[in-house]
């Protein structure tokens, strides 16, 4: 795929958007300058505009991916994921191994209350660029969830082929450990955290969750031994860590619980 | 990677005789060569392209060829008046002799505006034009205007091509639009002998493995050698496997050690095997002598000026002085490292040509900036781009830290610092980010010294890009987002770029809004951080502590300033100059300097984290000592008197 360049200019957008109309009085022809008025116009909130240079650009350069690519940009940015959509279609028909584009359908999709499609778009991008990086992933996962509890396993199923091919990705090890708890499969949310933990430098807070499960699953004595664990672990850190306002918040939560189930399994609770 | 042949321990007899490679170029075709061409707006098909094509009723001409720039040696029609046809097809026969020994071809390419170059029917290299099938229709993907009209872009093509005896070039010139007023048209053809186009360059370094990378201008076997000694190369890895794109992961390597090394083929070096080509390995544990960084930001103008050029060569020969005595471990770019959309060619030259007597021994760790994106290609949730091609950066913590699954953002271990690089254009900034959650379990799990975190929006600016300016969304998401988080977990030191200016902060905390929200209390220490002045900062943490201050910088300039700098509140210094900043990292203190392009200290100011308990206390015993041995020596002294 060969695209043309997109040229922004540096310094406040006024001052950009000088440039590029410099560029654009220059070399009229340039879709390029177009494009990059239109995007720097998309930033600023002149959609109509941007929609403007885009035509143009459309018509000096005719089915070039980055024009729709733009525009449905604009249109999504706008609230108009409808017309995203419209724009998109063609070109994912045409330029389907082109992973930007179907992240894009894939949002456009999502705003129009089309989970499943969503998901489905996403996991075309991932088949364009298998390696690219959490995101997609954790996109479609949450996309899975929202098309309902029937696609939960696959989301679930999704994140895991997230993790094997990057490894243990904090943010989608945390996804898949919240659509466990969702599930009710309390066990493989407990595993989860397990080896999270095991392969963290810092296990406090993964010891937190773990009792805080355990807790709302009513199985108190658990709970009471993974709050103790945690505690004990952040005491272990030096002062300097658990002087932040999270370790601070940390060490608070934990107290509360250790006193509420203490006092629980003594029969003094409330 | 791919894979490899891993020899170990093999021992190259220094009687053994490597051919340095020399470029011997010979023009199998020359700019201003005469070519046929087929001018009435015709759908030539495809038959054109072939050798055997009769093109005995097209016209010829001396090149350059086309219309509308007024110096044409042949002016074409292609349609008159105000529409023109879209294409323009040429045609030029040429003999070879010995065609089986010519390993590289060099494709030099003058075309306005888009164009696809076939040898002996096969496509061998297309410029500014859409993938797929193309016809007389297809409009080029962009125009080509200023300095491109007349300039010619290199290309390396397959040589294997070429046959013995008569062979053909075959150019279709397509227009940008229908309304274009100029076409332009002219090529050279070489035979070269194999050379590096990129390279070698360091990647992923940690205490026992580096990453080894270099592009070569035809696709060759890979052979690296390493050793102790220039002269002692040892150890060999190899790949007969014939490639332009070569990237080595080398294991088993000692913590904190030098070692030279060559890459090439097996009976060629096409660089190293001296004394400026080597690699070191990170220390392991607390290092024994200081950590050195160079930090760049918007270092990559000479990709598309002049002055560009010269600008980052004075920043790069200014280090490279002080290298001498004080080499740096690492180089961070702070990203727009290839101006002016980061496309594959303005990568070569702003990075690689640029830095390349740099980075062929210290190994650097790029952010990405928004020039990287602006082709078209880039796209940080896919991975995609030039940017993403060129580096080999960190995914799955291979050199400390958490995984992040992404090349967009990293961190690593070097020493005893914890370096963070983030993704602040094309990465989702907000805290439900797949980013945020990564960058909160990193720092939770950090446990190092010092903490630098680095991308290419800065949260505090009134350089060429305020920070208070509304649309500026990137810098303030960072500033809103990021910044505390950071601060939460005891980053001393952030390092940005995109205002092509230097600015340093004061020790600052708690400062997430526009610059008229800043209260005296997120002012930890007001002074220049200067230590010849005795200002130097101070934190109470011996690691990672909570909101204790932190010094956030701007390096913009490395290869061109912008003007127009103002003081931002917070800031400590700022200039207008180019320039680029030097760290050393010594135990507990961390030294940074703003060296400008002409070899001048603009800025210093220190750091200084408590010294850690066991430290103290065998300070504490080396003062008893002290003071036992003066007590000593001056009851010896009473005595003799």
């Amino acid at each position: 795929m060969v695209l043309p360049g997109f040229a922004w200019g540096d310094g406040f957008s006024g001052d950009r958007l000088l440039r590029v109309d410099g560029r654009i009085a220059a070399s009229p022809e340039d879709p390029g300058a177009y494009w990059q008025r239109a995007d720097l116009r998309r930033e600023t909130g002149d959609f109509s505009g941007a929609l403007e240079d885009l035509g143009r650009a459309a018509e000096l350069a005719p089915g070039s991916p980055s024009t729709a690519i733009l525009r449905a940009r604009v249109y999504l940015d706008s609230g108009q994921a409808l017309a995203a959509l419209e724009v998109l279609e063609p070109v994912a028909r045409r330029e389907g191994s082109l992973a930007e584009v179907q992240r894009l359908r894939a949002e456009s999709l999502l705003r129009l209350d089309r989970p499943g499609a969503a998901a489905e778009a996403f996991s075309m991008a991932i088949e364009a660029r298998p390696g690219a990086g959490p995101a997609l992933y954790l996109a479609r996962a949450r996309a899975q969830v929202e098309a309902g509890v029937g696609a939960w396993p696959e989301a679930l199923a999704g994140l895991d082929a997230g993790i094997a091919q990057m490894g243990p990705v904090p943010g989608l090890v945390r996804e898949a450990i919240e659509i466990e708890i969702s599930m009710g499969q309390i066990d493989h949310a407990l595993e989860r955290i397990s080896r999270a933990s095991a392969e963290s430098g810092r296990r406090e807070t993964w010891l937190e969750w773990r009792g805080q499960i355990l807790e709302n699953a009513g199985r108190s004595g658990e709970a009471l031994e993974a709050y103790q664990d945690a505690m004990g672990e952040l005491l272990e850190t030096p002062s300097s860590t658990r002087s932040s306002p999270a370790m601070q918040a940390l060490e608070y939560r934990l107290g509360q619980s250790l006193e509420k189930l203490s006092l629980a399994s003594q029969g003094k609770g409330d | 990677m791919h894979s490899v042949r891993v020899l170990w321990g093999v021992i190259v007899s220094c009687f053994a005789l490597f051919v340095v490679s020399e470029a011997f170029p010979a023009t199998l075709v020359a700019a201003e060569s005469n070519w046929s061409y087929l001018d009435d707006g015709s759908d030539a098909g495809s038959a054109w392209r072939e050798p055997g094509y009769d093109d005995s009723a097209w016209a010829s001409g001396p090149a350059e060829l086309g219309y509308g720039d007024g110096f044409e040696a042949t002016v074409v029609a292609t349609g008159n008046g105000s529409t023109r046809a879209i294409t323009t097809y040429f045609r030029h026969a040429f003999d070879v002799l010995g065609a089986s020994e010519i390993a590289v071809l060099r494709l030099q390419l003058l075309r306005d505006d888009g164009a696809a170059v076939y040898l002996n029917g096969v496509e061998i290299h297309r410029s500014n034009l859409p993938l797929g099938t193309i016809n007389s229709t297809t409009l080029a993907s962009g125009a080509v205007g200023g300095g491109g009209e007349t300039s010619f872009e290199d290309a390396w093509v397959d040589s294997s091509l070429l046959v013995e005896g008569s062979n053909l070039l075959a150019v279709e010139i397509h227009q940008a639009a229908v309304t274009s007023s100029d076409i332009s048209f002219d090529l050279a053809l070489t035979s070269e002998t194999p050379a590096l186009v990129r390279g070698p360059y360091l990647q992923l370094v940690n205490t026992s493995a580096v990453t080894l990378r270099w592009r070569t201008n035809t696709a060759m076997e890979s052979v690296i050698r390493y050793g102790s000694a220039p002269n002692a190369l040892s150890s060999l890895i190899s790949d007969p496997l014939g490639k332009t794109e070569h990237e080595f992961r080398i294991d088993g390597l000692e913590p904190g050690t030098r070692y030279y090394y060559s890459v090439g083929s097996i009976s060629t070096v096409l660089a190293g095997a001296d004394a400026d080509h080597f690699f070191e390995t990170a220390p392991a544990g607390s290092p024994v002598r200081p950590v050195r960084i160079w930090v760049l930001g918007d270092s990559g103008e000479c990709a598309v000026s002049a002055q560009g050029c010269i600008d980052a060569a004075k920043v790069r020969d200014v280090y490279l002085a002080r290298a001498e005595t004080a080499k740096a471990d690492l180089v961070i770019m702070l990203g727009d490292n290839a101006y002016d959309s980061g496309t594959d060619g303005q990568t070569t030259k702003g990075v690689f040509e640029t830095f390349g007597a740099v980075l062929r021994n210290t190994p650097v760790w790029p952010a990405p900036g928004n020039h990287e994106f602006y082709n078209g290609l880039t796209f940080s949730a896919t991975g995609e781009g030039p940017y993403y091609e060129a580096f080999t950066l960190p995914r799955a913590a291979e050199a400390g830290g958490l995984p992040s699954g992404t090349e967009a953002y990293y961190s690593f271990e070097y020493g005893n610092v914890h370096f963070v690089s983030l993704d602040s254009h094309d990465t989702d900034r907000s805290a439900s980010g797949a980013m945020y959650a990564w960058l909160e379990a990193d720092l939770q799990a950090n446990q190092s010294d010092f903490l630098i975190v680095y991308w290419h929006h800065p949260p505090y600016s009134f350089g060429s890009h305020s920070s208070d300016w509304w649309q500026e969304t990137r810098m303030i998401q960072m500033r809103e987002v990021f910044v505390p988080l950071l601060e939460d977990y005891g980053v001393d030191l952030v390092l940005t770029g995109h205002s092509h200016s230097l600015e340093r902060s004061k020790l600052i905390d708690g400062h997430y809004g526009f610059s008229d929200s800043l209260l005296p209390g997120n002012v930890i220490d007001g002074g220049t951080g200067d230590p010849a002045t005795g200002s130097g900062y101070e934190k109470d943490s011996e690691g990672p502590g909570a909101h204790e201050g932190a010094v956030y910088a701007v390096i913009g300039s490395s290869s061109k300033n912008s003007g127009g700098l103002t003081r931002h509140p917070v800031m400590a210094f700022v200039s207008n100059y180019e320039g680029a900043m030097l760290i050393e990292i010594s135990g507990q203190e961390m030294d940074a300097t703003i060296v400008d392009a002409n070899g001048t200290d603009r800025d210093k100011f220190r750091i200084t984290k408590a010294v850690p308990e066991p430290e103290q206390a065998l300070l504490s015993l080396a003062a008893v000592l002290a003071v036992l041995l003066v007590k000593l020596k001056s009851g010896r002294g009473r005595a003799r008197a």
